[in-house]
């Protein structure tokens, strides 16, 4: 296992010039196109975009999690001074789980339909320790789980820290048999169940009602206050990430576009993508809404320059030829733009 | 032509359970338990409530897509709850619906053209030639252009893939439209354009809406009077403002004070209330009395489980049942 | 994106994208290859067979010759060229099999197109009906069709189909039955679409994209029954060159004079293989499509 370094004052992850491709019938897709940021401990970051602007991808690249067909061009993610991208599938079994960990979108679709809740979680607990069980047939694994009563004891403890109770019986249900909030929660505790120091939340709640994801921010809040987690939490509700975290990244069409402090950038925000979002977002005070004109670009053949202009209000000629580098303004506030990039 | 569209009153829909090798009946869902209201036309009218509330149940159940267990259903002065066959098929030409998923709504075998329409198909108007005619004159409607005609469902994206839905919803010139979760798959910059594209397509036709969501800031951006709905019951009930403003019922104000809020000048809008955690059972009870009991803060005690409940005008045009103000 | 008004235009480009997905996986396509190469020799047996009048005639004094140059597969026990009986087989084997998977196809998806979309009691009688029937097995009963009206090739081909539409009526209410739940269905009755439009219009056209797959690997196993079934005298009567009856013909003579009967096997298993492969490779392209 590589050398992970001791460095107390850099960033926990960083992540630098990322590029992305994807294998498909029609071509080269260049989705994820130079993807700058960093995570510092501690830290709670919103990676906010719509649907097909890269934040999925991005989050699987950190986790090694990429799909077959996609190819990493370019770029280093690193995580305390080791680059993920490199890692072998030997060396990512003492990361995966351990140091970084996911909460998946659909908790219900993420959880095995054929073993009950406790089952999985034992499953997992036992996996920390041992990990030849996971060469053990199905049947066999069933059988061996049963007899682990300090496993049993673990799983208990952690369904209860997350607020499920009565624990007993949620170890006993299938996943049909319990809600969709109670699904997330337990996603979160597998989530958590290797004391990571990094979590990725992939839209947690977004398929649940508004009244329990409300309810599982709180619970997800508190655990990252409780246990000093570093997080990304993947969203296209603007809302929720200003709830969540400190500093937000907008990201479109595969790029990074604006980073900003979270209780700042609504107040002030500079790209003109970030404004049109803004000006788009029904609210309970502005009656209007005005939408951004034109559609997202193909990855195919991505234009040149910067991937906004083509539906931008305030696009200017080197914007076609060149694309914008994110930069420092003041007060740790950064934008990819030309408007603001005269050097 | 009537001043109110639409009229419901007392409307059930119960969906009944068959368990055992004999299918006796055993169980109950309540979907609608009780539902009435009247819509003016041209005054939009938001359903409002979380999943399980009953409150797609209505849609369909207006849309006649399931028969009403009881109660009556008035579009334009017709009562439709008890139509069948010809006649039904004859008033389903003036209330049309548009789904929640654009993607599944759509038969990915047919193109646009074929898809849009198949009202007009199916109701034997016009030529081929009209209905081609016809076809583009929606698309442009719907603001797409004619390069659309003889795409596939899967070569749209979502928001253009709900503009299709839309098209199809108007192909017969219905009065009332119900929008089902409109806009709750989309990116928000695209359900900004579906909603401004409604509210065009109201103004220029003369419709209806009836909103089914879940997304209470679209509500409020889009309709005149609201309703809240939960566990198959009608819990509130007035305009839009009242509802938003002055929230009465302990569910109402639940799901307001969940609002994550972008701006700060929002959160001094909304109530403070506590939620309670989720432990919703489902409707199968057959437990008499207010159904939020288990997780209302405001809970009275044993009135709350004995009352019959009724809507009660608590306030001017301001519909409430709740125990609090018997 | 270029548009164009062509209607085809998504068609093409559908079929594009699924030979891409197809192409991914080799055995399929290898299958295809052989598929096609079976279609062609079946087009021009009579222009490939060295000796194309060894379908119908002998030449006793060429018995049992082993596999030579001049005959590679040998000769059978009237001294006729193996190879060319196996290719003019083809034109033989091949159709049938069409025949039969189209008989199924016809009786099998009205059935369960009727079963899935009326459900109720249509549904549970029409159900249990084709419980009952696939229970009888097919060998079984062609024994009782060949004994009731003679053995032959069309029989069997009728008492084959005759067991198999069970299956497809299955299937296909099975699709129907998962088609029903989705949105554009529940779309097309707001509007008004009577039954008849929904089942035609609406759920077929999509209930035929998986039956394809079913269709491709059953026409295998229509090869393998007929091929059965000549084999135990009970099909195609010598001396038409079906091959499993090439194969029964020489079934007296093993091991010794081992080609008159393992030839004929080989070409069977391969044929079964390509429709089977095929069949997979379809199923990739088609579950990717879903999405």
């Amino acid at each position: 296992m590589p050398e992970m370094s001791t460095d107390v004052d850099g960033p926990l992850l960083d992540v630098r010039n990322l590029k992305i491709h994807i294998k498909s019938f029609e071509g080269l897709a260049e989705i994820i196109d130079d993807v700058c940021f960093n995570l510092n401990k501690k830290e709670v970051i919103a990676l906010v975009g719509e649907t097909g602007c890269g934040k999925s991808l991005t989050a699987k690249a950190i986790l090694g999690v990429l799909p077959s067909n996609a190819e990493v061009v370019g770029g280093e993610v690193l995580y305390k001074g080791v680059d993920l991208l490199k890692l072998s599938e030997h060396d990512w079994r003492s990361y995966r789980g351990k140091e970084l960990s996911m909460i998946p979108q659909n908790p219900m679709v993420s959880l095995n339909p054929l073993l009950t809740v406790g089952e999985q979680l034992m499953d997992l607990i036992c996996l920390q320790d041992q990990p030849e069980i996971a060469l053990l047939p199905y049947y066999i694994r069933r059988k061996k789980l049963k007899k682990e009563k300090k496993a049993y004891d673990k799983a208990i403890k952690i369904l209860e820290d997350v607020a499920l109770k009565p624990a007993e019986r949620v170890m006993r249900s299938y996943p049909f048999q319990i809600s969709g909030g109670m699904a997330q929660r337990v996603c979160i505790a597998m989530a958590l169940l290797g004391n990571p120091s990094l979590l990725v939340a992939d839209e947690p709640g977004t398929s649940l009602d508004v009244t329990i994801s409300k309810v599982i921010l709180d619970l997800l809040e508190q655990k990252i206050r409780d246990l000093g987690l570093s997080v990304i939490f993947i969203t296209h509700n603007l809302a929720v990430a200003r709830r969540i975290s400190q500093r937000i990244l907008v990201m479109y069409a595969g790029n990074v576009v604006e980073v900003c402090d979270s209780d700042k950038i609504f107040a002030e925000p500079l790209h003109p993508y970030t404004i049109g979002l803004k000006k788009a977002i029904p609210t309970l005070i502005q009656k209007e809404m005005i939408s951004i004109r034109g559609r997202v670009p193909s990855y195919i053949n991505p234009p040149r320059g910067c991937r906004f202009n083509t539906r931008c209000d305030r696009v200017m000629d080197i914007c076609k030829l060149e694309k914008p580098k994110l930069v420092n303004l003041e007060g740790n506030h950064l934008v990819a733009c030309h408007l603001y990039n005269r050097r | 032509m009537t001043y109110n569209i639409v009229e419901v009153k007392n409307l059930k829909k119960y969906f009944f359970l068959k368990k055992g090798v004999l299918g006796t009946a055993s169980g109950v869902i309540k979907a609608v338990d009780d539902v009435s209201f009247t819509i003016e036309r041209g005054k939009n009218l938001g359903v409002v409530g979380e999943s399980g509330s009953g409150k797609t149940t209505l849609g369909k159940t207006i849309m006649r897509l399931y028969d009403p267990t009881e109660g009556e259903i008035w579009l334009d002065g017709v009562e439709i709850s008890k139509l069948k066959g010809y006649e039904l098929k004859k008033v389903r030409r003036r209330m049309q619906m548009v789904f929640q998923d654009p993607a599944s709504s759509l038969n990915p075998r047919r193109d646009v053209r074929s898809i849009i329409t198949a009202p007009l198909d199916i109701h034997g108007v016009g030529t081929k030639k009209e209905r081609l005619a016809r076809a583009k004159e929606l698309l442009n409607n719907v603001e797409l252009s004619e390069d659309y005609l003889y795409r596939r469902p899967a070569n749209l994206s979502g928001g253009e893939k709900q503009r299709v839905s839309i098209a199809r919803a108007l192909a017969l010139n219905p009065d009332v439209v119900v929008l089902d979760e409109p806009t709750s798959s989309l990116d928000v910059s695209v359900q900004a354009k579906i909603l401004t594209l409604l509210a065009d397509l109201q103004k220029k036709l003369k419709l209806t809406y009836i909103l089914i969501t879940h997304d209470l800031s679209v509500v409020r951006n889009v309709t005149d009077n609201t309703i809240v709905m939960y566990h198959g019951r009608l819990v509130e009930r007035s305009t839009t403002d009242n509802v938003f403003n002055d929230p009465l019922h302990p569910y109402t104000q639940t799901l307001l004070s969940s609002l994550p809020v972008i701006f700060d000048e929002e959160l001094a809008l909304l109530p403070k209330a506590k939620p309670l955690p989720d432990t919703s059972a489902r409707q199968t009870d057959a437990t008499q009395g207010c159904p939020f009991f288990d997780r209302c803060p405001e809970k009275i005690g044993e009135r709350c489980l004995r009352e019959e409940l009724r809507m009660l005008e608590v306030k001017r045009d301001h519909y409430v049942s709740c125990a609090k103000y018997y | 994106m270029n548009t164009k008004k062509n209607p085809n235009e998504s068609l093409i480009k559908e079929i594009k994208g699924s030979f891409y997905l197809f192409r991914k996986n080799r055995l399929a396509v290898v299958g295809l290859f052989i598929l096609m190469s079976l279609f062609f020799v079946a087009i021009f047996a009579y222009q490939l067979a060295p000796y194309p009048e060894d379908a119908e005639t002998s030449h006793f004094e060429r018995r049992f010759q082993p596999p030579s140059l001049e005959h590679l597969f040998g000769t059978d026990e009237a001294g006729r060229d193996v190879l060319s009986r196996v290719i003019i087989g083809t034109r033989i084997s091949l159709p049938t099999a069409f025949v039969v998977v189209f008989i199924s196809v016809a009786s099998g998806m009205p059935l369960g197109l009727i079963a899935g979309m009326l459900g109720g009691k249509i549904d549970s009688i029409i159900m249990r009906i084709a419980d009952v029937w696939i229970a009888i097995p097919s060998i079984v009963f062609a024994l009782a069709v060949s004994a009731i009206l003679g053995p032959s090739l069309i029989n069997s081909a009728i008492a084959i189909a005759f067991c198999a539409w069970p299956w497809h009526a299955r299937f296909i209410r099975a699709e129907v039955w998962h088609i029903k739940e989705e949105s554009y269905i529940e779309a097309a009755e707001s509007i008004g679409a009577s039954k008849w439009y929904i089942a035609t219009r609406e759920v077929l056209p999509n209930a035929f994209i998986p039956y394809i797959v079913k269709i491709t690997t059953d026409l295998g196993y229509a090869i393998l029954l007929l091929a059965t079934l000549g084999f135990l005298g009970l099909g195609a009567q010598p001396p038409t060159p079906e091959w499993g009856t090439i194969a029964g013909e020489g079934r007296m003579h093993l091991p010794d004079i081992w080609w008159v009967s393992i030839f004929p096997g080989v070409v069977i298993f391969l044929a079964v293989l390509a429709f089977n492969v095929v069949g997979d490779g379809l199923r990739n392209v088609i579950g990717v499509e879903e999405m």
